[in-house]
């Protein structure tokens, strides 16, 4: 098989263009969010919010009917509920925010499952809502594109009061800033990238494009801006990789990505110069060596 | 009033249960359940009005992902006979005989027919409703299992299969009659998942499917390119959408290649009442002339 073969042919087909596409702009917006939700703890959060998508749907569903709008109002919705609703607990009574979350899904999950019971689907509303990154349409794609553009936009205009949030948040409250307000602003956002996400790839690619790309930058740099674009990096040659993979060994689209971006993930994890655990381990034994050596 | 009400519900209500002690006494209607649309329209053609039948999937639902609630166990537990179309279509159906009980009787249409079709991966293919001849075969299965639960009804039950049998043979002499117009290099049928394998076996057509006999598959890219480099170069004249199936990907092979989107077709199972697939000769007529008028 020639190069061509391997990497052109493929995308002389609209598809493949349009999937790798909308995976590389959400991998965009995705990228800062999923850094910031690395640094932050919260990085469990995106699979907690994806499942409480569920009754907004359904409801949505319900009262309009199937209309791509209608369903991405109401998930949008629901995510923000769950988003509010444990910043909300968090604030005012002793839980914390990680057990909000917790126990707000699994609640948002449980009505959404009993509503998608009574509905009377003519569709398998999972498919409804975890798309296939093949299947991504023209619209679609132009959601995707606002979506994250948006994203990016309010990124660079709050730049500060992100980074402040995030590393110091005493410093930047003392100095006057609405930690409540970025903090739940950030989530909002979060929701918003998510369910565009979710209905574009499917809930598999939308997690790992979020999550996996931040994880492996963040143990190669030190410096926010470079995990940044390292991370979109990653992600979008992960993207490309993974596609070309579905389409040579007729691997499922979504998965064949998550796993090359799972590649990266490893590889960072077991080799990077500064915190991989190859490096770690030789420092470890240097140690010993070294007081092995010692005269006492 | 206000006590005498409770007081008669109670004397119904004892009333009733003395009744179903009484070996399924003969004034009263055999209750059966069916798991499948298909096979509740036969249950009732051929059972009439000496059987109440209630189809537990709803017209429209997807069978692959129905699971039943705790309201559907006990009106299956309580029913005089269940029947299921087997060949994994109800993948909730292994664990559902152990909660039924011994009381519990469960007969398996699908196990019972004479030609099966069997993938050369082994695998089942379980919409046998697609083949007349399966409908008809079930229909003398189903008039069998009324017979033995209540052999003073017979005659009735004979009559009325004899009657379903008629209409069904006529069904099939139209649908032999639609197919002479339709030249065999033209029967090709692209759709969502593989639902039509006993109706491409029992008319000639080649099926290519863009997900598996299941519509929980995800596709990949390799199969979505090889099927828009069949449709180029075989000049297939149009593709068909399923009414319980997501249809993004089915778009995007007519965005891609120009066929036309030839139509919705019932693949797994009747569609709602006030549909043209409520009852299965009409199921049948709409996916026939959907079929050979957007390929002619």
């Amino acid at each position: 098989m020639s190069l061509h073969d391997l990497i052109v042919t493929p995308f002389s087909y609209e598809f493949m263009r349009r999937g790798v596409l909308s995976a590389a702009v959400l991998s965009l917006s995705g990228g800062l969010l999923g850094c910031i939700l690395v640094l932050r703890r919260l990085a469990l959060m995106g699979d907690a919010l994806s499942h409480s998508l569920l009754p907004g749907i359904a409801l949505a569903w319900l009262l309009f009917g199937p209309s791509t709008t209608a369903l991405f109002v109401g998930a949008l919705v629901a995510g923000l509920l769950t988003a509010l609703g444990s910043a909300l607990l968090s604030r005012l009574t002793r839980v914390k925010e990680d057990a909000a979350f917790g126990s707000l899904f699994i609640l948002f999950f449980g009505a959404g499952i009993a509503l998608v019971s009574k509905l009377p689907t003519r569709l398998n509303l999972a498919h409804f809502l975890f798309g296939s990154v093949l299947g991504v349409s023209a619209a679609d794609l132009r959601l995707a594109a606002i979506v994250s553009g948006v994203t990016v936009l309010i990124f660079l205009v709050c730049y500060r009061a992100i980074l402040l949030e995030t590393f110091d948040p005493v410093f930047h409250r003392a100095i006057g800033g609405s930690g409540g307000l970025v903090h739940f602003g950030f989530l909002a956002l979060t929701v918003l990238n998510l369910v565009a996400a979710l209905q574009t790839m499917g809930i598999v690619l939308a997690l790992g494009l979020f999550l996996l790309p931040a994880v492996s930058a963040y143990l190669w740099c030190d410096h926010f801006f470079r995990m940044l674009l390292l991370s979109v990096a990653f992600a979008v040659v992960s993207s490309v990789a993974g596609i070309l993979l579905s389409y040579h060994a007729g691997l499922a689209s979504g998965a064949a990505i998550v796993l090359c971006l799972g590649v990266v993930f490893v590889v960072s994890a077991l080799f990077s110069p500064h915190y991989g655990a190859l490096q770690r381990f030789q420092q470890y034994l240097r140690e010993r060596h070294a007081v092995h050596q010692s005269p006492n | 009033m206000r006590t005498l009400l409770p007081r008669l519900s109670l004397v119904v209500f004892l009333g009733l249960g003395a009744g179903t002690r009484l070996a399924a006494a003969e004034d009263r209607p055999l209750g059966v359940v069916a798991l499948n649309t298909v096979l509740a329209e036969i249950t009732r053609e051929v059972g009439g009005t000496e059987v109440v039948v209630t189809s537990l999937v709803r017209p429209g639902v997807d069978p692959h992902a129905f699971d039943p609630s705790a309201k559907d166990l006990r009106t299956m537990t309580d029913a005089d006979l269940v029947l299921a179309s087997g060949l994994q279509l109800e993948s909730y159906l292994d664990r559902l005989g152990a909660k039924l009980g011994p009381g519990g009787r469960v007969v398996v249409i699908g196990d019972a027919l004479p030609s099966v079709l069997t993938l050369p991966g082994g695998e089942k293919d379980p919409h046998w409703w697609h083949s007349i001849d399966n409908v008809l075969c079930a229909a003398d299965l189903v008039r069998a299992e009324l017979t033995r639960l209540r052999p003073a009804s017979a005659k009735v039950f004979s009559k009325n299969a004899d009657t379903y049998r008629q209409r069904l043979l006529a069904l099939k002499a139209w649908v032999a009659g639609e197919m002479a117009t339709l030249p065999p290099p033209l029967r090709q049928l692209v759709t969502s998942h593989d639902a039509f394998g006993y109706f491409a076996r029992d008319y000639g057509f080649t099926v290519h499917a863009i997900t598996g006999l299941s519509t929980d598959g995800e596709p990949d890219a390799r199969q979505l390119a090889r099927l828009i480099d069949l449709l180029r170069r075989e000049h297939i004249r149009a593709v068909f959408a399923e009414s319980s199936v997501n249809s993004s990907l089915v778009a995007n092979l007519v965005a891609e290649t120009g066929v036309r989107m030839g139509g919705t077709l019932y693949a797994d199972g009747l569609g709602p009442v006030d549909s043209d697939g409520a009852t299965y000769e009409t199921m049948y007529r709409h996916n026939v002339r959907t079929i050979v008028g957007a390929l002619r």
